[in-house]
This record gives structure tokens, C-alpha cells and sequence, in this order.
């Protein structure tokens, strides 16, 4: 019992390092502020194909390990804070600050478990990168991705960023045209309607711990 | 049958009334028929749909479903080529046209895409997106049984698709079903990667709703869908 608290702590600190504090050295900060919108994805893409290739029978038995991996290679280059806003539209304004949090923390837990497990489907697939696009405004880019898995229609992906403080940060993913913000946002809005605010925090709190 | 597809006509004029609605808020009056439908869904999927297309994944090599999904692409193509013509788009149904004659006879009845190679891509056009097209609104959502999502405007369009796909006027129903359980499980097996996207939802049912109408409606334009559609969210958008 000590020893899965104190794992779900380790857990709990290391992605809220991994939010909160900056790129871990003063070098590497320098360099991902010169990085390009599709060279922050190549490179995230290439390391997480990396550990997946490296440690894939571990990850595979043991959840907890691949959404630290998750945590630790992905997060830090998604606007949390920006996404969990657009994801709530007009809600997020009425929401309190511990209410704001607590919806925060359930959606990122949420993400990192989704994205976890749809990683480790693919195995075979073709990704391709393209250069970035520019957005409706010079702090904003898309970057699309093609992945090309056998007997499937490719499927491409739009990483919408925005550039914060200097570093390109994703805050949509659009797969085949389906944008997740949008999703969540219709998804939750019909919640929100439902049984109100709290309800749905109640719901993820119940999703993202189960 | 033609009496069907007259009264599928005549339910689109009246349709045409309905104004589009932004997926994130959608009409839905049949809402808790459509949950049950989606219930009942989701069950036949668990214990037979999902296991056979992981069954069809495991057992047949890439290649061979590469040249299966092809298969039914080209069977297919029939309802994009007519389709690209209602749209006015010429020259797009014109290079479909050679696409489906291409890949018909060099690509051995549309096993392989060579007119793929050859830099043509595929489309994909059908009726729904076409009254989509020239204004028709979706009407309501729709969850069928078996089939999976849908609209009034979708459901009259795969009504007229049918009689286009070759498959369709088959004498021999053994070649018929037989193409068809086939398809539907290469089908299936080509979303088996979105399953845990779609299981890790608080609600499921209203994830797949967004998704279907969004995925219409970006295809409606071609994959480029105005952004005012969502006046609410381009309000949030502005960070």
C-alpha cells in the first residue's frame, strides 16, 4: 500500500514538474526556442517511436509506466492550461480556480491514458512529416502527419500549435479532419448541460483514476 | 425500387429546409432510441464485429488487405465519379473516371491502385455529401442498427449510392453477402486503432456523434469545412 502511494506521488510530482518547470537545461531551452513547429514534432514523434521500440514488452504489461513515459516525452510540448480552456468554452469563465484545476488535472490524466494506449496499437505504420503550415496569425502553425498502416486509408494528423514564451506548444490534434478540442468541447458541453459543472469533473476525476 | 428512390428525392426537398448545425450542437431528437440502438451496437460489436476484424487483422497479411481495401474502394468508386459531376466538379470526376478505369483493368479489378502510383488519389464522394453540397442541412442524427452513425440527409444518400456499387446487381446473392460480410469486417478492422480513443470517453455515444458530424461535414468541403460554423468556438479561439 506504502509503496503504490508513494508511486502515485512520484507519478503526481513528475508530471507536474514536467508542466510546470521549464525544458530541463538551460542548453536545450535555447535550443527548442529556435526549433521550427515540424521539428518540435519530428523530434517528439522520433522519441517516442524510440522508447517504444526499446522498452515495448514493459510499457505493454505495466500502464503506469508508459503514461510516465507519455508524461515525460509528450506533455511538455502541449499548452495544457490553453487546451483545458478551449475544451470547456464559456464554462471555463463561470468555474471557480479549484474547480478549473480539478477539470485540468482529470482531462490531463484523461489524454495521457488515451494517447498511451492508442501508441501502442501501432506497430508497423508509415509516418510521414510535413513542413509547417502557417496559421491565421504569426503565432500560430499546423503541422500534418501521415500515417500509413497496411489494408487502412492513411490517416493524417494536424497538430495546431501556438508559440508561447518562444517554444511551439500543441493545443489541438486533428485526426482525419476530427478535431479532439472540438470533441471534447461538444462531448462535455452536452454534460455541462445535463448536470452541470461539477458532474462532469466528478466523471473524469472517476475516468482518469479507473 | 424506383418508387423508394423517388420518395427519397421528394423527403430531400423537404429536407432542404434544415439549416446545418455545428456538431458541438447537434439535433438529436431521437436521442434515447439512439443510445439503445448504440447499446445494442456496441454489444454486437464486443462479441462478434471487433473479434473477427482482429481475427481478419491477425490472420491476413498487410499486403492482402491492402489489396482488399483497394477492392472495395474501386467497387465503390462508381457513386465518387457521379457524385463529383452533381458537385460541378469536372475535371475531379473526370480523373476519377480514369482513376476507376485505370485501377479496373491494370490493377486487376481494383486489387492494386496503380492510378494511386500514377498520382492520382482517391476520392471520396456520395449523395449525402452532395445534397450536403447544395445546401441541405443534416437534419437529424441517426444511430442505425448495424450500420453505426448517421442522418436523415446521410440515410436518403446511402439509399441512392446502393444501386451504383456493381456488387449491388449481382444475380447470385452467395457473391453478394459474401462481398458484403467482407467488407464490413475490413471495414471494421480499419478502425480498430480508434477503439481506446473512443472507450477512454466519459461518454462514448456523444463522441462518436461530434466525430461523425464533423468528419461529414469537413468532407462536405472537401476536408477544408468554413470555420464560422462555430462562431462560439472562434470567440474561445481568440487567445
Amino acid at each position: 500500500m506504502k509503496i503504490q502511494t508513494l508511486a502515485a506521488l512520484m507519478l503526481a510530482a513528475a508530471s507536474i514538474s514536467s508542466v510546470n518547470a521549464q525544458a530541463p537545461a538551460a542548453s536545450d531551452k535555447a535550443a527548442m526556442r529556435q526549433a521550427s513547429p515540424d521539428q518540435v514534432i519530428s523530434s517528439v514523434a522520433e522519441q517516442l517511436l524510440a522508447r517504444i521500440k526499446q522498452d515495448r514488452e514493459a510499457l505493454d504489461k505495466d500502464p503506469q509506466r508508459l503514461y510516465a513515459m507519455v508524461d515525460e516525452v509528450v506533455l511538455p510540448y502541449f499548452d495544457f492550461p490553453l487546451m483545458s480552456r478551449l475544451v470547456l468554452g464559456p464554462a471555463w469563465d463561470k468555474a471557480g480556480d479549484a474547480q478549473q484545476k480539478r477539470f485540468m488535472d482529470g482531462f490531463k490524466t484523461l489524454l495521457v491514458k488515451t494517447y498511451g494506449n492508442a501508441l501502442l496499437q501501432y506497430s508497423n505504420e508509415k509516418v510521414s512529416f510535413s513542413e509547417a503550415e502557417p496559421g491565421s496569425k504569426p503565432d500560430r502553425a499546423s503541422v500534418a502527419s501521415t500515417i500509413q498502416s497496411p489494408g487502412a486509408d492513411p490517416v493524417t494528423m494536424h497538430y495546431r500549435m501556438r508559440q508561447k514564451d518562444g517554444r511551439w506548444l500543441v493545443y489541438d490534434v486533428v485526426v482525419d479532419n476530427i478535431s479532439l478540442v472540438t470533441n471534447y468541447r461538444g462531448t462535455y458541453a452536452s454534460e455541462i448541460k445535463r448536470a452541470g459543472l461539477e458532474s462532469l469533473i466528478d466523471k473524469l476525476e472517476k475516468q482518469a483514476a479507473g | 425500387m424506383r418508387a423508394i428512390q423517388g420518395a427519397c428525392i421528394a423527403l430531400v426537398v423537404v429536407l432542404a429546409g434544415c439549416a446545418h448545425r455545428p456538431a458541438h450542437d447537434p439535433a438529436d431528437p431521437l436521442e434515447s432510441v439512439n443510445r439503445g440502438i448504440y447499446a445494442f451496437n456496441m454489444t454486437a460489436d464486443k462479441y462478434v464485429m471487433r473479434p473477427v476484424a482482429q481475427g481478419y487483422r491477425w490472420a491476413v497479411p498487410g499486403f492482402a488487405r491492402t489489396g482488399i481495401k483497394n477492392l472495395f474502394q474501386n467497387l465503390g468508386y462508381p457513386v465518387t465519379i457521379i457524385n463529383q459531376y452533381m458537385q460541378g466538379k469536372l475535371a475531379d470526376g473526370t480523373a476519377d473516371l480514369g482513376r476507376f478505369l485505370i485501377n479496373s483493368t491494370l490493377g486487376i479489378a481494383g486489387l492494386v491502385d496503380v492510378a494511386g502510383y500514377w498520382g492520382l488519389p482517391a476520392h471520396d464522394e456520395d449523395f449525402g455529401q452532395t445534397f450536403g453540397r447544395w445546401g441541405v442541412g443534416e437534419g437529424w442524427y441517426l444511430m442505425l442498427p448495424f450500420l453505426g452513425p448517421s442522418t436523415n440527409r446521410d440515410l436518403v444518400g446511402m439509399v441512392l449510392d446502393g444501386p451504383l456499387n456493381p456488387t449491388y446487381h449481382s444475380e447470385n446473392s452467395t457473391t453478394i453477402w459474401g462481398l458484403s460480410v467482407l467488407n464490413a469486417i475490413q471495414t471494421r478492422a480499419q478502425y480498430l486503432n480508434a477503439d481506446s480513443l473512443l472507450m477512454q470517453q466519459i461518454d462514448p455515444y456523444a463522441f462518436m456523434r461530434n466525430a461523425y458530424l464533423q468528419r461529414r461535414w469537413s468532407a462536405i468541403h472537401d476536408g477544408k469545412p468554413p470555420r464560422e460554423a462555430e462562431p462560439e468556438f472562434e470567440a474561445y479561439d481568440d487567445f
